[in-house]
């Protein structure tokens, strides 16, 4: 995304606890997750049945098993660690795709209005009212279910609450005097649109892109559940979330591991957003640096 | 005058709005002229149609709005002109300042670089030519510090300091006619009278015709040397300016006149024209067939 206020002074962020926490858990896992998986792959798609539902904590079985095994003695580390990278990457496309493109045709159709916004708005319209289960179901079963396709599929069943929140802020937006003002001084509709518009609509698409990852990995989960998502050996979290339902009150850690897991990365990603938002607006920032110490002689 | 061609030369302009209950005129047909150099104020209450007189001459009437009549600028006719055509007159040529001044600059981005876009965008300037013009514009507009104030962002200025800025884009290109859409109404009276004296300094230096829109007839004063009174999109009046003070011919001149807080002590002095007949009254009902 683009930041119009500049960069983000990377001090600002020591001042916040919260989005300190969120950003490391973010750093670590996407390193954790381009890094680790071509190592241990093989080791967490290995299947040993004496080590059945394993309790985690134990330390009898190296490092692996720290925090227990799955219904088929696979260990629970390895198998969050590989599904990471899935997760992430089908939930960062998905999650960038659609949010690029709603963005776009968001403010475009706000923008111009006319019979242009009313043809996308009721795409929209049949976009929402198709259950995007249900479609992707078909479309998923017409295709092979590859991580492409499930990328796909998603982005575009996700793609109307961009564009509609797009379109609507734009709306709103178009009528600001500023926006007049840049007209007067002969902008054409292009640059009104990337230069006053974007900018202000930019940090509501972020700060929702970012609660959508949530939402994201657990409708990869429901079709990896409904067997037209991911196939074994690929793993994600929300497949293991499906997959240990089953045992819950027998094997909490199947299922309660990856959730948590699926919860700490949306949470991290929504502070983050939400900071960031504040950071970039010009006059939320005064706010900031005041809270952080500012160096002598910094204008008031 | 001189015999030079009038640098705006409006004929039976009209203003109409098409909305579900009926057609609404804002302004309805109306002409005047504007000599190169010549300051004029287009004075009438709120209503009257003179703001969206100022809109149409430069082509900022959006549906359901519809302008008809003719406006020429050197020869060219700005009616009816395509949005391209417009955006290089616009600016350049014609340029405006708006009324709300606290909302009329971008709030995310820094006044330098604000202004800087308007010369890289318009004039192909290279980032750092831009950025020394918009000083000197800056201080053109009389702001003090520009190279510091550069990196600030609008919210960091006061209203009036604000208004000195869309001043200062405004007149960036150099146009040839300046319109002032009330740029002083949401200011206090102190920051006022600078920024009518800032206008009129501009509009000398530069040569500019100036087109004034209030409701004020003490701002009227200061900036104008001619006025044309407006009511219900009608000209009531026209004339140099201190004539009409001195001698107003139209009743609801002279109402207007008398609105002054000097003339007026008690409200029973002031004289309220009847509300704007709007959607009420069929279309073509003027004062003067009341």
């Amino acid at each position: 995304m683009t930041t119009p206020s500049g960069g983000i002074p990377w001090r600002l962020l020591r001042g916040s606890a919260s989005a300190v926490a969120g950003a490391s858990w973010l750093a670590v896992l996407i390193l954790v997750a381009a890094v680790l998986p071509v190592f241990v792959t093989e080791a967490a798609n290995h299947q040993d049945l004496a080590l059945r539902f394993e309790e985690p904590f134990g330390t009898g079985h190296g490092i692996a098993y720290v925090l227990g095994a799955d219904s088929l003695g696979r260990p629970m580390l390895l198998q969050l660690i590989v599904g990471a990278r899935t997760s992430l990457v089908v939930a960062g496309l998905t999650v960038a795709i659609s949010a690029l493109a709603g963005f776009a045709i968001g403010v475009l159709s706000g923008y111009a209005g006319g019979w242009l916004d009313t043809v996308l708005m009721r795409l929209a319209d049949i976009l929402h009212t198709v259950p995007s289960l249900l479609l992707a179901l078909a479309v998923l079963y017409v295709l092979e279910p590859s991580i492409t396709n499930l990328v796909l599929v998603l982005a575009i069943t996700r793609m109307p609450v961009y564009l509609r929140t797009a379109r609507a802020q734009t709306l709103e937006l178009r009528e600001r005097v500023f926006v007049e003002s840049s007209r007067s001084l002969g902008a054409t509709n292009a640059r009104i649109m990337t230069r006053d518009i974007a900018p202000l609509v930019a940090p509501t698409i972020r700060t929702l892109a970012m609660l959508e990852v949530a939402n994201v990995i657990l409708a990869a989960a429901s079709l990896s559940f409904l067997g037209i998502g991911l196939q074994r050996p690929d793993v994600d979290w929300g497949m293991m979330v499906a997959d240990g339902r089953s045992y819950l009150a027998s094997a909490w850690w199947v299922t309660v591991l990856p959730g948590l897991a699926v919860l700490a990365t949306a949470l991290s990603a929504s502070i983050l957003s939400n900071w960031l938002r504040a950071v970039e607006d010009p006059t939320q920032r005064g706010a900031f640096l005041s809270r952080s110490r500012r160096p002598a002689g910094a204008k008031a | 005058m001189s015999a030079a061609p009038p640098a705006l030369e409006v004929t039976d302009l009209a203003v109409t709005f098409r909305t579900e209950r009926g057609d609404v005129p804002a302004v309805r047909g109306i002409s005047f002229t504007l000599e190169p150099g010549e300051s004029l104020a287009i004075l009438g209450e709120s209503g009257s149609g003179k703001s969206a007189t100022a809109h149409s001459l430069l082509g900022l009437v959006d549906p359901p709005g519809e302008v008809t009549g003719s406006v020429r600028f050197g020869g060219t006719e700005l009616v009816g002109m395509s949005e391209r055509d417009l955006n290089t007159i616009r600016g350049r040529e014609l340029s405006m300042v708006f009324q709300d001044s606290l909302d009329s600059l971008n709030p995310v981005f820094s006044i330098g670089s604000q202004l800087g876009e308007v010369f890289r965008a318009r004039a192909g300037l290279s980032r750092a030519a831009a950025a020394d013009r918009a000083v000197e514009l800056m201080a053109a507009v009389g702001i003090r510090d520009p190279r510091q104030r550069m990196n600030d962002y609008p919210h960091q200025f006061s209203g009036g300091m604000r208004q000195r800025i869309c001043i200062a884009m405004a007149i960036a290109l150099d146009p040839n006619v300046l319109i002032a859409d009330e740029p002083t109404t949401a200011l206090d009276v102190t920051i006022q009278a600078g920024i009518l004296r800032l206008l009129r300094t501009l509009q000398r230096e530069r040569d500019m015709s100036l087109i004034f829109v209030t409701h004020d007839l003490a701002v009227a004063r200061m900036v104008a040397d001619s006025v044309i009174v407006m009511r219900h999109g009608r000209i009531v009046e026209r004339g140099v300016l201190e004539d009409v003070f001195r001698n107003p011919r139209h009743p609801y001149t002279q109402a207007l006149l008398d609105a002054h807080p000097a003339r007026a002590t008690r409200w029973q002095d002031l004289r309220p024209g009847p509300e704007h007949p709007g959607l009420a009254t069929p279309a073509g009902v003027s004062d003067e067939k009341r």
